[in-house]
């Protein structure tokens, strides 16, 4: 069944002065997919999403969501309903609560009591926020305001989120906190462009991803096929006995493509041309050859290495 | 129940609701009070101070006081109190409007300047809210502190009213009236905020000094009611009529005008407001709103200078007039042409794809062309100023053929002409500057202009040493100045000066085409060209 696109864009072009910001992109997000984002600064992720959010217009070309033409005018209120942005920098209003700084932007998305305050307790929730509800937003900390400006986004319980570059700047936890609470999002059916420079982040979030290089969209694809095409099976080995004996059996092994001792914690890479069954065979075979292991790990390579493999060059 | 009801103006207006929530902390409303409090018990005290209060007077002194109005009436009754009440009611009806213009404009600006470079204005942009429902409340709720205090000198202002015998339905009247000069001049704030004025002291100089003309003519219509031995006739010597109403002698007419004006104004700007809230980038006007506001405002001026035509004036006296109307015009015009003029990227992306979104069945290529010039929301402007000169041509020439002196007609029709041809060179010069890649383009559009305007009534002055005679009173046509030249030169130097104007307008049309085809040049044809120049210099 073919699923419903939540995101179409054709031809989307942006052009600052002689400078081409984003060229012909057509993008295409299927509903409910979590899609990251990546390529390096200037590539013209920033536009992308500002333009998908009707925060910036395009040069030419058109942007449907949910199938309905997006314009950056007054004729689209029940569209503007529909989306959700969350811009690199998180401007907040330091004069108010951090509860009546969410019932502002409930209000301006016309939510109406007792709806409002119901949604208001859902998402300080959600945010982890619920005990700062009565706290000036001036007194947060900087991972607290990235999360109010989260809850904001959502109030409206809008079906695209657009969130960009959403974890720079907070440490490890924060951004633990904020992928649990996108995982959360995107169970409760959203769709949601995420981009990003921490690549680990997008590998454990996102279910498709596209890359941005000079303005152009040079790759889109399901996170599944990417791996199925760029990424090789890996096995890590690790041994209490002599390295070379163990090498010696990989190499005999002939499904092992390549193997190589990694110096730094003197376990062994083997990668692999076989399947699950075929792991458990090789496993056997090492034992049944008297290999003291203390290690067998099966691995994909990651994100970082398939877009590095890609020709790409990210900062992650 | 006030929970309810604030929840309900939340649900109305969750602008409102949010500045309301900012601002009115009980010690900042506290402070609005009493700082309202003490300027009304100071005030009161200066003219207390004024009464003659000694109950056995030494007459001759107490005659030059004010408020005492004779000896031998019993202690109380020699003091004028009505008159004390009047002149305090008439002090309130000055300061208020001042202190409320001045304030709210200041507030405005400045609230909204931060919200556009916090970047918090984006947000509230994207949500579904109409653009009229935010800057409405904007206005209502960021000088409420403003508003309260001076709320709380009203009930002052209406004492004084009932102690000078002021109906308080004329003071409501007024109170409307000054609502609608305070709404227009906010409205103006929010648009020069909105176009990234960002100075709000400098906006505060401006509505002050616009300001205070308006309010002299409230207060005005205020004495004219409120002084018991007004005398109309010198107002009635001033004929002063709009499209024939006597809107200089009629205390109801000249109401409903000022009135009618405002409104007239505060629509358009709204109109402004609403397009670039909405988009930062668009121009202030759409081509379509500036036909219509240009008919607007040259029928506003027609009205005050059709009836002069029953006077029977003199034929230099007419030309004079129309000399008068010209710069007005002129005025006018670099306003529109500034609210109309896009910007220097929309000037570039038309250039370069507007191929793309032309309509490619309609036949005829430049007929969408022409199209896109006359109504374009990115498209030059200056075919759409163009037919907006034309407008006023078709509005200005009918009215000089309608003047009684015949010997005249021709030389005016010539200096209207080369007036709005005038025009039809500073906007092309506009548009030109407006496409340089400098970051400073409008400063420098605004010196390049002002240089065109000035630099020949000075060389001409220079020349002529004050006393333009041929060569110099030709010059003379090449400026706003042109009507004091105009006496001076021979109708076929006219004819001739108005075909020089022409051509330099045609180049300078020439030279904004070439540099729109330049920019709209796709990349690989520029990187192609230079490889190719590159291979023939090898």
């Amino acid at each position: 069944m073919v699923k419903e696109l939540a995101i179409r864009t054709c031809g989307l072009t942006k052009q600052f002065d002689r400078h081409i910001a984003l060229n012909d992109v057509d993008l295409e997000i299927e509903a409910g997919e979590v899609y990251g984002l990546i390529g390096p600064n200037g590539a013209g992720k920033t536009t992308l999403i500002r333009m998908l959010a009707a925060a910036e217009e395009p040069t030419t070309g058109e942007i449907y969501i949910n199938g309905d033409r997006l314009q950056r005018d007054q004729s689209n209120p029940t569209l503007k309903r529909r989306l959700g942005y969350l811009p690199d920098d998180f401007p907040l209003y330091d004069d108010l609560t951090v509860w009546d700084y969410l019932d502002y932007f409930a209000r301006l998305y016309r939510l109406r009591d007792p709806r409002r305050t119901q949604r208001l307790r859902e998402v300080l929730d959600l945010v982890q926020l619920s005990h700062k509800r009565h706290s000036m937003i001036a007194t947060l900390s900087r991972g607290m305001k990235q999360r109010l400006s989260l809850a904001r986004t959502i109030i409206h319980e809008p079906i695209v989120l657009l969130l960009d570059e959403p974890v720079s700047g907070l440490d490890p936890i924060a951004r633990m906190q904020f992928r649990e609470i996108i995982k959360v999002l995107q169970e409760a059916g959203m769709t949601i462009l995420i981009s990003s420079h921490v690549l680990s982040d997008l590998a454990e979030l996102c279910t498709s991803v596209g890359i941005m290089e000079l303005g152009y969209l040079v790759e889109s694809a399901p996170l599944k096929d990417l791996y199925r095409r760029l990424s090789r099976q890996q096995i890590f080995l690790s041994t209490l006995g002599d390295l070379g004996r163990l090498k010696a059996e990989l190499k005999n092994h002939p499904l092992v493509e390549e193997c190589e001792v990694l110096s730094a914690t003197g376990r062994v890479r083997v990668y692999f041309a076989g399947g699950p069954e075929d792991y458990v065979e090789l496993l056997r075979s090492l034992v049944a050859a008297g290999i003291p292991l203390t290690e067998f790990h099966c691995a994909q390579e990651d994100l970082e290495t398939i877009f590095l493999k890609l020709g790409h060059q990210q900062a992650s | 129940m006030e929970i309810n009801w604030l929840n309900q103006l939340g649900d109305w207006n969750p602008q409102l609701f949010r500045e309301l929530k900012g601002r009115l902390r009980p010690r900042n409303v506290a402070i609005a009070v009493i700082i309202s409090l003490v300027g009304q018990i100071l005030t009161l005290i200066c003219f207390y101070t004024q009464l003659p209060l000694d109950p056995f007077p030494d007459l001759e002194f107490a005659s030059r006081n004010r408020y005492f109005i004779g000896g031998g009436k019993p202690f109380l009754e020699s003091i004028n109190f009505a008159l004390w009440w009047l002149d305090i009611f008439r002090l309130f009806s000055w300061i208020l409007p001042v202190i409320l213009l001045v304030g709210s404009v200041y507030m405005l600006i400045n609230d909204l300047t931060q919200e556009e470079q916090r970047g918090t204005l984006n947000f509230i942009r994207l949500s579904p809210q109409s653009s009229q429902n935010i800057l409405m409340g904007k206005i209502l709720g960021v000088p409420i502190l403003l508003y309260l205090a001076l709320g709380v000198a009203v009930p002052l202002h209406w004492i004084a009213a009932i102690g000078a015998g002021i109906s308080l339905g004329i003071v409501f009247c007024f109170y409307l009236l000054f609502g609608a000069v305070c709404l227009l001049f906010n409205s103006a704030a929010l648009l020069y905020a909105l176009l990234g004025g960002g100075q709000p002291g400098v906006g505060s100089i401006l509505s002050l000094v616009l300001g205070i003309p308006c309010i002299q003519v409230i207060n005005y219509y205020l004495y004219a009611i409120t002084e018991k031995n007004f005398d109309w006739t010198w107002v009635l010597q001033n004929k002063l009529q709009w499209f024939y109403l006597p809107i200089g002698s009629n205390l109801a007419i000249a109401y409903s005008f000022t009135m009618g004006s405002c409104a007239l104004g505060i629509y358009w700007i709204w109109q402004a407001l609403n397009r670039r809230f909405c988009n930062p980038s668009s121009t202030l006007i759409s081509k379509k709103q500036s036909y219509w506001i240009n008919a607007c405002f040259t029928g506003l001026m027609l009205g005050f200078f059709l009836p002069i035509l029953q006077f029977n004036l003199g034929g230099e006296e007419l030309l004079g007039c129309l000399g008068f109307i010209a710069t007005l015009n002129l005025i006018w015009f670099l306003v529109l042409i500034a609210a109309l003029l896009p910007q220097r990227q929309a000037l570039q992306d038309w250039a370069r794809y507007q191929h793309k979104q032309r309509t490619p069945n309609k036949g005829l290529w430049s007929h969408s062309l022409l199209q896109e010039l006359v109504w374009g929301e990115k498209s030059p402007a200056l075919v759409a100023i163009a037919l907006n000169i034309a407008i006023a041509a078709l509005i200005w020439i009918p009215w000089i053929l309608l003047w009684s002196v015949n010997t005249y007609k021709t030389q005016a029709i010539f200096g209207l002409l080369l007036s709005l041809s005038l025009i039809l060179i500073y906007s092309a010069i506009a548009e030109l500057l407006r496409f340089m890649k400098t970051p400073k383009r409008n400063l420098w559009a605004g010196g390049i202009l002002s240089t065109t305007m000035f630099l020949p009534p000075l060389v001409s002055a220079v020349l002529s040493s004050g006393d333009p005679q041929g060569i110099t009173a030709t010059i003379l046509l090449f400026s706003p100045f042109l009507w004091i030249g105009l006496d001076h030169v021979a109708g076929t130097t006219t004819f001739f000066v108005l075909l020089a104007q022409w051509s330099v307008f045609a180049v300078l049309s020439l030279q904004l085409t070439r540099q729109l085809k330049k920019a709209g040049e796709s990349a690989s044809k520029e990187l192609l060209s230079r490889h190719v120049l590159q291979a023939s210099r090898r």
